[in-house]
């Protein structure tokens, strides 16, 4: 009986680990704030809008990834509201009348020291979008941005999963995944290609 | 009945918890993110985010000013690019400049004025007031008449318009001496403007007019006039700009040397032979005998040096001293000598046979090379009479300087601590240094007081060195000063006060800028040239000077109007004098044997932006400790033969001994250097993150001690250490 017991206990203990593990630690490790605007991807995309993705997230002249557009760009399109969505009415009213940009919250800010060039992958590796961003493009609700309390890092394109088995590059870009694709595509890397 | 939890099952529960733990992400996430906590936690410091922003500037290291296009984030600098000057000037930088915008944060960066404590080298902080009042005691001893030594003036930036208000301090305390530091490409055309009657106000080089440059131990190709000159030089041998032909004189296989379409390896020392030689094989065509007068006629100058004169004293031949002299008199030709940033002056009398060379070369003739130009304005509450006329280092007698204050130490060009030492009184009172780090210059003083450093300020860079028109750029104020760093003009405006002497004017060094600007505009003279090409509005379109510094500070430059010689002629050069004559006669003689004791001859040699007293930005370590670009500080560099002779390995470490002292050096083999010789790189010491190292081992303080003739070179031995 005694032995039952503390058997029990054991077990216990042992589920209660994994569960908390599990299920509890997301939720004390992330935190959950929704985006400015809840933009939707696939109202301006391919089936959408006919935009494409570098019509706002493109390259310039010099090389450098142009990022996240500011909120000129939605004004091109959005000096007043085009459909009768309250977020676009909002969009308009408090961002594009009012000349303020947008405080998006980045999903793919990286580390300081790391060097990502977008031209370098992009035109000359020839990597769609969706290889790393995955089906970002297709969304009708930017996904949300969680961020790791004690990283500052965004969860979504870093560690979608807490659990770096078999995932692809799209789940989220830590230096292992890079070196792996590097790897698989029979690039050679050094610390000083993506840590200048 | 509740049943109460015995310690075994919650020591069992506690253990199945970490059992099961260890099968969730919790403790290798928390060991992973508690890693990355570490470098991104508040406590860590962060590289700056915001806005990337680029802005116009220009450095103010040395008198060279080279443009620059400042790249920012959230107004703070992190790259420095060369920026043309001009529509027509490539843009050109040297390694001090490109890394320039990182000594803000250097590690010898003071932060308050320093006051050395008893004789040693350890010092402590003083308040500004404090450093003031010791300045102040100073010269109202000699406003009294209580102290009769000199107070000398040091000004290694000359030609700005705090200059113009250092002169006039000088002029109102009694012994008191302004020195500017002449920039070496200047030298030889002081020396020419001295001999010229009329002078001109100021003479310049227009590189651009000449097809044939002779150098003597000028780096044309490697920073000569400020690299956007060389820079200039280098897109002619490219064949931009119409052919030229350079051909370098001097010993060494320096970078302009191997790329001369002609290298004459000279002995050192021997260059007013050859400038000699060739001036009289000029001035036997008897269109340019008269360009020089009585000094060139009834064989005066064959008197002093024929080619046979000159072939021994430098060892060239006859034939290849008479071929100079014919691609010389083939076009518009000048020659030009010194500007070597580590080499220090050519010796004595050298000046004076370039200068005779040049009139017959026809340098100075309408279209010709050497052009006048005209002084910037002045600051206008500052008057010539008021100002205390430009000394020479070299004439102050040793020992009489009381007191020193130095602004602005020559970061480019070397001024080796040992020629300062020697003028100062072994009484001496006060060595006043403004300087934002206590390096070089710095650590001789009493008394450093950190002046802002650059990007701190408005700066402003006057007319380079040797540049054939006068012109001003202004650099902006782009970083916050520490709170203990004082504006030069103002500190000595307030010691001034303090000693009862009044000087002109009013302001900081902004102000006196301000001033200048209002000159150049009141002048109406001039034009404006914008960085990008596009046209910036004419000048008399600016309606106050404060539009006109805004534009200036946006990058855009002022150039004054070429001038011509009054009446369309060159002026005459008056005849050499018997002292200058014997001089030059004691300069072609071949130089007298070395002491048996001390058989090599140790020269010093350096790069532009590399040799001076300035901090080196630790960056900039890779090119002087890890590869070959540069010549690091403590190496020798001698011909295969002579270390044979010596017993010294390539690559050994060695020690040089002269009579002064030693230095210890690794030796560098290089087959194409003279025989006999040491040359000696001046830079920064590799093992002292780019600092020149103790002053003991600097190879400048042993080749200016045991100098003659004005020229940094001394008797030495070698041997492995």
């Amino acid at each position: 009986m005694r032995r039952a017991a503390s058997s029990l206990s054991f077990l216990l203990g042992a589920a209660s680990a994994l569960a908390f593990g599990w299920l509890l630690l997301p939720l004390a490790l992330y935190t959950g704030e929704p985006q400015p605007v809840a933009f939707s991807h696939a109202a301006h995309g391919a089936e959408g809008a006919g935009m494409a993705c570098e019509d706002c997230h493109g390259i310039g002249e010099d090389g450098r990834f142009t990022g996240v557009p500011g909120v000129a760009a939605c004004a091109e399109c959005h000096q007043e509201p085009i459909g009768d969505s309250a977020e676009e009415k909002r969009l308009v009213d408090e961002f594009v009348s009012a000349g303020v940009e947008i405080p998006w919250k980045i999903y793919s800010r990286q580390p300081d020291h790391v060097f990502f060039p977008h031209a370098t992958h992009v035109e000359l590796a020839g990597l769609a979008c969706e290889t790393c961003h995955g089906d970002l493009g297709k969304g009708t609700a930017p996904p949300p941005y969680e961020e790791n309390r004690l990283t500052g890092y965004a969860r979504f394109s870093r560690e979608l999963s807490l659990v770096r088995i078999a995932r692809g590059v799209a789940d989220g870009r830590k230096m292992t995944v890079c070196s792996e694709c590097h790897a698989d595509s029979g690039v050679e890397e050094s610390c000083l290609d993506c840590h200048k | 009945m509740a049943r109460k939890l015995s310690r075994r099952e919650l020591l069992k529960f506690t253990g199945g918890a970490v059992a099961g733990t260890l099968f969730t992400p919790l403790p290798w996430k928390l060991i992973d993110d508690i890693a990355i906590w570490t470098q991104t936690s508040s406590l860590v410091p962060k590289l700056t985010r915001g806005p990337v922003t680029a802005r116009a500037a220009a450095c103010t290291l040395c008198p060279a000013g080279c443009a620059v296009r400042l790249s920012l984030v959230a107004g703070l600098p992190y790259s420095v690019l060369p920026a043309s000057r001009g529509p027509a000037g490539p843009p050109a930088i040297c390694p001090l400049g490109l890394a320039a915008h990182h000594l803000a944060g250097h590690p010898l960066r003071l932060r308050a004025p320093m006051a050395r404590t008893g004789e040693g080298a350890s010092r402590h902080p003083v308040d500004r007031a404090a450093a003031v009042a010791a300045l102040a005691s100073e010269l109202s001893g000699r406003v009294s008449g209580r102290k009769r030594d000199r107070v000398a003036f040091l000004d290694g930036r000359p030609g700005r318009a705090v200059s113009v208000l250092y002169r006039a301090l000088m002029a109102r305390v009694p012994g008191g001496v302004y020195v500017p530091a002449v920039p070496p490409e200047e030298r030889t055309l002081q020396d020419l403007r001295g001999r010229l009657d009329p002078a001109p106000e100021e003479l310049g080089v227009d590189l651009d007019a000449a097809s044939a440059i002779l150098g003597f131990g000028a780096p044309l190709l490697e920073g000569w006039g400020g690299p956007p000159a060389s820079a200039c030089l280098t897109s002619r041998r490219c064949g931009e700009g119409g052919p030229l032909t350079i051909l370098q004189a001097e010993p060494r296989a320096s970078g302009t040397a191997l790329r001369a379409d002609r290298w004459l390896q000279i002995r050192p020392g021997s260059e007013a032979a050859l400038a000699l030689a060739i001036a009289d094989v000029l001035a036997h065509d008897p269109g340019r005998a008269g360009r020089l007068g009585e000094a060139a006629g009834s064989g005066a100058l064959s008197r002093l040096a024929t080619a046979g004169v000159a072939a021994a004293a430098t060892g060239l031949s006859q034939a290849s001293i008479r071929e100079t002299a014919a691609i010389l008199a083939a076009g518009r030709s000048v020659a030009i000598g010194g500007g070597n940033a580590g080499g220090g002056p050519l010796p004595q009398g050298t000046e004076t046979a370039l200068s005779m060379l040049n009139v017959l070369l026809g340098a100075l003739e309408p279209g010709g090379v050497v052009r006048p130009r005209r002084a910037l304005p002045r600051p206008g509450s500052l008057r010539d009479e008021d100002l205390a006329p430009p000394a020479r280092l070299e004439d102050l007698p040793d020992g009489s300087v009381g007191v020193l204050i130095v602004d602005a130490p020559s970061w480019s060009t070397a001024l080796p601590a040992e020629i300062l030492d020697r003028k100062l009184a072994s009484t001496r009172r006060l060595v006043l240094s403004f300087s934002p780090y206590l390096i070089g210059h710095a650590t001789l003083a009493d008394l450093v007081v950190p002046a802002p450093a650059w990007l701190e300020a408005i700066e402003e860079v006057p007319t380079p060195p040797a540049a054939p028109r006068a012109s001003l750029a202004l650099s902006p104020a782009l970083l916050p000063a520490p709170p203990g760093a004082a504006d030069p003009v103002s500190f000595l405006r307030d010691a001034a006060a303090a000693a009862g002497i009044d000087l002109p004017g009013a302001g900081d060094s902004a102000a006196l800028i301000a001033e200048r600007v209002e000159a150049i505009l009141a002048a109406s003279r001039g034009r404006l040239t914008a960085r990008s090409g596009a046209d910036p509005a004419p000048l008399a379109s600016f309606a106050s000077a404060a539009a006109l510094s805004k534009e200036l500070i946006a990058g855009t430059l002022w150039e004054d109007e070429r001038r011509e010689w009054p009446d369309g002629a060159a002026p005459r050069m008056a005849a050499p004098s018997v002292a200058d004559l014997d001089l030059l006669a004691s300069r072609v003689a071949p130089p007298a044997r070395l002491p048996e004791a001390y058989p090599l001859l140790l020269v010093p040699f350096g790069r532009t932006g590399l040799s001076g007293e300035g901090p080196v930005p630790p960056l900039l370590a890779k090119l002087h400790r890890e590869s070959d670009l540069r010549e690091a500080g403590a190496t020798i560099h001698l011909n295969p033969r002579t270390a044979a002779a010596c017993g010294v390995r390539d690559g050994a470490a060695v020690r040089i001994e002269t009579r002064e002292g030693r230095l210890e050096a690794i030796a560098v083999c290089d087959p194409l250097l003279t025989p006999g010789v040491l040359f000696a790189a001046a830079g920064p010491d590799p093992e002292q993150l780019g600092e020149p190292g103790p002053r003991a081992s600097r190879v400048l303080d042993l080749c200016v001690a045991g100098c003659e003739e004005g020229r940094w070179a001394a008797p030495a031995r070698l041997r492995e250490a």
